[in-house]
């Protein structure tokens, strides 16, 4: 019993990094129709942003907190100047944004690599949060138990600011119909670029909160694209609640794979996506029309 | 109409270009460095092309009056890749030997090749076991090891005379991994041991606390572990993390503490008992000058790779110099490889007679140094280890 | 597009004098048919990649291009090409052409399966479902260690002449390319291309979409495989990265480089990703950098692919 926490609450940390990344992901995707393929380069520049902040100031929360605003600022330029020539392009621009968001990959690693050098790196954990607890019973450092609070606390920010509030309301309008978004005044381009800017902060997080437990490198883009993408398609592109959904089911399926099904982890995150898709076609809490 | 032009102009273009060929001075000894400075293995890669540039370097880039150019190029772990560069570095950069590849796939796809080419090929990093076994070939020599070479005599060091009896191995799931947790196990079975569990995570796991709930279940004596790379930094850092680093002495194989990480990890990696040939802690006079000269020239530590490039490096300088810097006789170059014998930062370095390289083994353990920070500490060597035939070495 | 427009595009196809037109592709295959007189084994083994990644380009636009069914999962066919030649030559000694066949009817039925699971869906969730099936056949080639020798890859049989190879591979190229042109200006193409414009309104004068659509994924499937078995000859030696979904985007890239939804489009986005690849890694070793940002240009200065934009700025008079 105890293990079975233990792995409970595993697959919750796992789920909230997951959740931190697919939220930014789907918001993208549900408002602004574009697949951000260089959403796990946000991700790294997070990491090492933040490593680099922490290396100047040598505080943590620092980093945590300054180094999503960066990268959301970065990642409003690239908006404004990459991707709004392409909404207006036949059939939407997909592919062209797909071929854009992955030259913007090779992009971010070279630069990454170039500055900081091709070395594993890492963040080291903050003396408020080195140290384990017992936590429910079972023993877990206390890290991670930040970042289900982290997770969980963004969840809940998010969910208040979407459901609850002017700008939210604004853009579930645009997610539904952005046509008659505009229509009613509502300044669709403004929006665009502002959730761009939020999706990609919220990787860039992820990335500087995944530091202490998982490492800094070159390579950790392409590590999390593509389970990061089957979370969204999980939950549903664009919906807040199926990210967290499926963030959180794929964190404990892949935890329970890793222990009772060892054989099968490479591909059981596919075979749940397979699953969902198959009584769902799209996504848990995806919209119909699309 | 003016497109036949264009269209045409582009397709020669292309045939110009896939021509290749760069004319290079004549003179000069070309030797072709085949990396992956891209992608999981830029870091070691780049830390190999360091060894590998100090080791030329500090042979005045020359032999024979001859200026030696070292040419690298990136296989991105891919074997296609890798053979069409050294395709590249073999027929159009004209260079006399090869060296490199970490990447096992890559060094199996290179074999027929350069068997075919006549191009030598010094193998510094990739273990897979046929190349100098099965598979071998005149033409490829290799510095670093073949899998089970070093980890079938720990395995017996950890069971006798580290005196653990109950392991659980957990290694990446790849050929190699499995291979080498395979080698443990005989090797700790000979001691009297036993393996109780093998696990085996996928290369890219980011989070190990499943599989450590596994391991506080089977309940060891001891646990061995191969990972490396950005693996092996999350593999140490998250170990320590969950406290089981008291529980579990771990024994690790040499990259799963490689300098970096020991820069990385901090005190997570303390008390982490590791085997490999080379540790930049090594107490004798020729490991000093190498360890000193690296600091000075590249600012780090040389860690496993730094000095495997460095290894093959010195091979090529010795072969060349046996040879007086010609290799117009393909055959005596070879002779030459064979023959070399030279005292390396790790002990005395030669080759077997399959090619393959005859190390010291050394057990070190991570622990605070001379100067406060962490190295990997020899305390103990099991010298003159060959490579592993597990089905018993042939007659030659 | 309305639909007068799409209906013009492509009738526009069967007769558009692509290029330059016939004189000039003659021109082209030609010099290629001469280039191993020229040419060292290396710029040979360069060309002959280039051609056979040019036909895994052409079958990806067949689905992207024509149909409008983004794949991410084409690897899946480049593998059971490459794996089959390989797997086949190990077991049984089979002669590569042979095993080249028998990947091409592995690869058709193995399309058909996944062409009828993945077309339930639509959008992202599509190309997420082919890249997931794709990736199912990556975790089989790594876990089977015994037949495809798993992550060490395994040697396959190869035509023992480098020349051979390239002229087998140029002249599928120059198959393919034939086949292709002939099968969308067909009705059928021009199905395929309805299909892409308004499904809707396909189904609705009276077309079984989804057949049609499993039937796009089987061709393109199968010509993929002819890709992947090809690889296999020239390399002599297959690894499990011929499945893993880099190498589906590095399709998709070609192809949205050159140019979606004509032919000459994927050749022309397959010869300058490799060649840009391979030439500017040479020079040095930024050239993620260089690659990245040439893309992001093409993108934003090439509107529809670079033969989008030569099409458009030398024959103006040929787009709808």
């Amino acid at each position: 019993m105890q293990v079975a926490g233990f792995q409970i609450l595993n697959g919750l940390v796992y789920g909230m990094l997951l959740f931190l990344l697919s939220a930014g992901l789907s918001l993208i995707f549900g408002l602004m129709r574009v697949l951000n393929l260089a959403h796990g380069s946000f991700y790294m520049l997070g990491a090492f942003i933040g490593l680099a902040l922490l290396g100047w100031t040598g505080n943590y929360w620092l980093a945590l907190l300054v180094a999503p605003l960066l990268v959301a600022l970065l990642g409003a330029l690239i908006e404004v100047l990459f991707l709004r020539p392409l909404y207006r392009r036949e059939h939407g621009g997909h592919l062209d944004q797909m071929l854009l968001t992955v030259g913007f990959i090779f992009v971010f690693a070279d630069i990454v690599r170039s500055i900081w050098g091709a070395d594993v790196l890492g963040l080291p954990t903050p003396e408020l949060l080195t140290g384990a607890v017992s936590f429910l019973g079972v023993f877990m450092p206390k890290y991670r138990v930040f970042i289900i609070a982290l997770g969980l606390a963004l969840g809940i920010a998010l969910w208040l600011v979407i459901e609850h509030s002017g700008i939210g309301t604004k853009l579930r309008a645009g997610v539904d119909d952005a046509d008659m978004a505009a229509g009613l005044g509502i300044n669709v381009s403004r929006m665009f670029t502002w959730t761009f800017a939020l999706g990609v902060g919220l990787a860039a997080l992820a990335g500087v909160a995944a530091g202490p437990m998982l490492g800094v490198n070159v390579g950790m883009d392409v590590e999390i694209l593509i389970v990061t993408l089957i979370v969204v398609v999980i939950g549903g592109m664009g919906s807040l609640k199926g990210a967290l959904l499926a963030s959180v089911l794929i964190g404990e399926a892949d935890t329970f794979g890793k222990v009772y099904l060892p054989e099968a982890t490479m591909f059981l995150i596919y075979l749940v996506m397979l699953g969902v898709l198959l009584f769902r076609p799209t996504g848990l809490f995806g919209l119909r029309h699309q | 109409m003016p497109n036949h032009r264009y269209c045409r102009l582009f397709w020669a273009l292309a045939l110009i270009v896939g021509c290749g060929g760069t004319v290079w001075a004549q003179g000069e000894i070309k030797v072709g460095l085949l990396y992956s400075t891209s992608g999981i293995y830029a870091g070691p890669s780049k830390q190999g092309i360091e060894g590998a540039t100090l080791a030329f370097e500090e042979a005045g880039n020359q032999i024979g009056g001859r200026k030696i150019v070292l040419i690298v190029e990136d296989d991105e772990a891919k074997p296609d890749v890798a053979l069409a560069k050294a395709k590249k570095l073999v027929e159009s950069d004209r260079v006399q030997v090869l060296m490199g590849v970490i990447w096992s796939p890559n060094a199996m796809a290179l074999r027929p090749y350069l068997h075919e080419r006549k191009a030598p090929l010094v193998l510094s990093e990739a273990a897979v076991r046929p190349i100098t076994q099965e598979a071998g070939s005149p033409y490829i020599f290799r510095t670093s090891f073949a899998s089970g070479q070093m980890t079938h005599p720990f395995g017996n060091y950890a069971c006798s005379k580290l005196g653990y009896k109950k392991i659980v191995v957990i290694a990446f799931d790849s050929v190699f991994g499995r291979e080498e947790g395979d080698f443990f196990e005989s090797g700790c079975k000979q001691a009297g041991g036993a393996v109780v569990e093998k696990i085996y995570p996928p290369v890219e796991t980011a989070d190990f606390a499943p599989y450590f709930a596994r391991i506080q279940q089977a309940n060891p004596d001891a646990v061995w572990a191969l990972w490396s790379g950005a693996a092996a930094l999350r593999f140490v850092k998250q170990y320590s993390d969950f406290g089981l680093k008291q529980k579990y002495p771990l024994l690790g194989f040499g990259p799963l503490t490689d300098e970096f990480i020991l820069k990385a990890a901090g005190p997570a990696a303390q008390g982490v008992i590791s085997y490999y040939h080379y540790s930049p802690a090594i107490d004798s006079a020729d490991n000093k000058r190498f360890v000193e000269a690296y600091r000075k020239r590249f600012g780090s530590e040389p860690g496993v790779f730094s000095s495997g490039g460095y290894l093959a490096a010195r091979v090529i300088i010795e072969g060349a110099k046996a040879v007086q810097g010609d290799f117009s006789d393909t055959g005596r170059f070879l002779a030459a490889l064979k023959a070399v014998q030279f005292d390396a930062p790790g002990g005395k370095f030669r080759f077997d007679a399959h090619q393959n390289a005859i190390h010291n083994l050394y057990i070190r353990k991570v622990q605070p140094g001379p100067g406060g920070p962490l190295v990997n500490m020899p305390i103990d060597v099991l010298k003159d280890i060959e490579q592993y035939w597990p089905k018993g070495k042939p007659a030659k | 597009m309305s639909e007068r427009s799409a209906r013009a595009a492509a009738e526009d196809l069967a007769r558009r004098p692509l290029c330059g037109g016939w004189i000039a592709r003659v021109i082209i295959v030609a010099a290629l048919a001469v280039a191993p007189l020229a040419l060292r084994d290396y710029g040979r083994g360069l060309v002959s990649e280039v051609l056979l990644f040019c036909i895994f380009a052409m079958s990806l636009d067949l689905l992207v291009g024509f149909t409008g069914l983004i794949s991410f999962g084409h690897a899946a066919f480049f593998g059971i090409g490459a794996y089959t030649v390989a797997v086949l030559g190990a077991q049984f000694g089979l002669h590569p052409l042979l095993g080249a066949l028998a990947a091409v009817a592995l690869a058709g039925l193995v399309a058909a399966a996944i062409g009828f699971f993945c077309i339930r869906a639509s959008g992202v969730y599509f190309i997420m479902l082919t890249l997931a099936f794709a990736q199912l056949l990556y975790s089989v080639s790594l876990k089977w260690r015994a037949v495809t020798g798993g992550s060490d890859g395994m040697a396959s049989p190869q035509l023992g002449s480098g020349v051979a190879t390239y002229y087998l591979i140029l002249a599928l190229f120059v198959i393919v390319y034939l086949g292709m042109h002939r099968l969308l200006a067909a009705p059928l193409g021009q199905v395929f291309v309805g299909i892409r414009e308004n499904e809707s309104r396909m189904r609705a004068t009276g077309y079984a979409t989804a057949r049609y659509k499993v039937l796009a994924f089987v061709i393109a499937g199968c010509v993929g495989a002819i890709a992947g078995a090809l690889f296999a000859l020239h390399n002599g030696f297959v690894s499990p990265s011929v499945l893993f979904w880099a190498l589906s985007g590095e399709a998709l890239i070609m192809v949205i480089l050159g140019g979606v939804g004509t032919l000459v489009g994927p050749i022309i986005g397959a010869a300058v990703f490799l060649l840009l690849k391979h030439v500017v890694s040479t020079i040095t070793s930024h050239w993620e950098l260089l690659v990245g940002a040439t893309f992001i240009a093409c993108v934003l200065f090439f509107k529809q692919g670079i033969y989008g934009w030569v099409r458009n700025r030398w024959l103006p008079e040929a787009r709808p």
